[in-house]
């Protein structure tokens, strides 16, 4: 009965029904309180601004054409570098996983570059690239084609002995056997790479997009390890990133960590 | 290996394991080859004084005479006390909210969209937010890593409650067990692993952001140090540090290894 009722409806009290109501309604109300508490001066939160001031930078931002073009360059670093990633994760997680000399031979190696954190990598490529698109995507391709890799490889050593058998007694190339059985065998186990260096690039992007801040213990090493230096490349302040990121960072005096 | 050696058809895929090579797979050393091949050649070929890639030889003075000025020894303790502190309240607040959500479904719905949210954030784009709120502090290192390395912990006991079996609680109540007997020996030990497969996960994920952090706001600690290593053009250092988080991500991960190895042995057979 209520199914076909459900289905006798029109589409809008359908969709309706499916939104999370509760869910809407809790937001709504965290922000409802929020504001309310900021205007009548409950709390006084200095760098928390209320959701309306939020809402109108955002509109700001938008009108001035400031945000979107950021949003693209963003997305697109982040989806050309998993694009790579994944390809070139994809090539040598089947050759690890298909030969098992290749593996011997350097899964230690990957093994040993995949524990190193990958944001570590990120002050290296900014000294050999400087702050350029060619460091994004260098650092997300590098990072982002381990989680790749290792399930690639993971995939393709357990595909059933069976299916290899199949392939064997079809006489199927190396390229064929690849492409027609291991692959399909082993993509649910690939797309779980996939996915997980996805998010992997987008917080590297974000993060090597992120211009070099001003802080407390800088002055302190600039101090202490003062050497002739070779060249320096101008610390990029770019105008799209948080406009009050760097003005309030570079601007006030080390004792803004204590607002007061 | 007593195992293996009965059914060697079956060696290859002993190697790799069932959940991912991290998981009892030991990659022969053999397979360092290329690694150690790379290093030569760099040492062979490198310069000293190059910017971009000093040799690897330059790379142990410059982290002796940084661990001699007493600043290697601070960074570490940055990064340790963040990663400890960090891992210890993700697994708090991973843990409460997720037995919370887990046993009362109109809270989970409550709470779903607001959790998918801070979960999609990117764990870099939240630096800035904190920084501002907390400044370069410690409890803002802290707020990042937690409210990323928290999800983990918490979708697992998540998880762990709903799919908690129910044989189980009808045995507690065949057995008349009072309310603090049921949770102490039926509740407890049955979440107790989705638990530690929660902490598992989060724990490289605490190391990697805590890092993060430190890069991205140069606080104490060997992700600062290393920021400033490469800011102030002393790239042996900068490599020399890589080596030393290297190691220490390493012995994070052959940790998590034996802890899993041991607990989770009975599950595996």
């Amino acid at each position: 009965m209520t199914t076909q009722a459900q289905r006798a409806r029109p589409l809008g009290p359908r969709l309706l029904a499916k939104i999370n109501l509760p869910g809407v309604t809790f937001l709504i109300v965290l922000f409802a309180v929020w504001e309310a508490a900021d205007r009548a001066g409950l709390i006084d939160l200095m760098f928390l601004p209320r959701p309306s001031e939020i809402l109108s930078a955002g509109a700001t931002l938008i009108a001035q054409n400031a945000f979107l073009p950021t949003v693209g360059h963003t997305v697109s670093v982040t989806l050309t570098g998993w694009a790579i990633a994944s390809c070139s994760g994809l090539m040598i997680g089947f050759a690890l996983g298909m030969s098992r000399r290749v593996w011997v031979y350097s899964m230690s190696t990957i093994e040993l570059f995949r524990a190193l954190p990958s944001v570590v990598l990120l002050p290296i490529a900014v000294l050999v690239f400087g702050f350029s698109v060619q460091m994004e995507l260098v650092l997300v391709i590098v990072s982002a084609q381990w989680p790749v890799m290792v399930s690639a490889v993971d995939g393709v050593r357990l595909v059933p002995q069976g299916l290899r058998d199949t392939a064997t007694t079809l006489r199927l190339g190396r390229l064929e056997t690849a492409r027609k059985i291991i692959l399909p065998a082993a993509l649910p186990k690939v797309l779980v790479g996939l996915r997980l260096s996805l998010a992997l690039s987008l917080i590297l992007t974000v993060a090597a997009e992120m211009p070099r801040r001003c802080s407390v213990t800088r002055r302190a090493w600039a101090t202490r390890w003062s050497r002739p230096r070779k060249r320096c490349r101008p610390t990029r302040c770019s105008s799209t990133s948080s406009p009050s990121g760097c003005s309030a960072c570079c601007s006030t005096p080390p004792s803004s960590s204590s607002p007061g | 290996m007593t195992t293996t050696a009965f059914r060697p058809a079956t060696r290859a895929n002993r190697a790799v394991g069932p959940d991912g090579p991290q998981i009892g797979s030991r990659p022969p050393l053999r397979g360092l080859l290329p690694f150690v091949a790379l290093l030569v050649l760099w040492q062979l070929f490198g310069t000293d004084d190059s910017t971009f890639f000093p040799r690897p030889s330059t790379w142990l003075p410059a982290v002796v005479e940084f661990a001699e000025s007493g600043e290697l020894a601070t960074a570490l303790a940055g990064t340790a006390v963040t990663f400890t502190v960090g891992l210890l309240l993700a697994t708090a607040i991973g843990v409460v909210l997720g037995v919370v959500v887990g046993s009362v479904r109109f809270v989970d719905r409550m709470l779903n969209p607001f959790l998918e949210f801070v979960r999609a954030m990117p764990s870099s784009a939240q630096v800035p937010i904190f920084v501002l709120i907390l400044g370069f502090t410690e409890s803002m290192k802290l707020t990042v890593v937690v409210l990323t390395a928290m999800f983990p912990v918490l979708l697992s006991t998540r998880s762990g409650m709903r799919e908690m079996n129910p044989v189980l609680l009808d045995v507690a109540r065949t057995l008349h067990l009072s309310r603090y007997d049921r949770i102490r020996k039926i509740v407890v030990p049955s979440l107790f692993s989705s638990i530690l497969t929660g902490v598992r996960i989060a724990t490289p994920v605490v190391l990697i952001v805590t890092l993060i952090v430190e890069i991205l706001t140069q606080v104490p600690g060997l992700g600062g140090s290393l920021s400033l290593a490469q800011q102030y053009y002393q790239t042996s250092l900068a490599y020399g540090l890589i080596v030393i988080t290297t190691v220490v991500a390493l012995g994070v991960n052959i940790a998590i290894g034996l802890i899993d190895e041991r607990l989770f042995r009975h599950r595996r057979r």
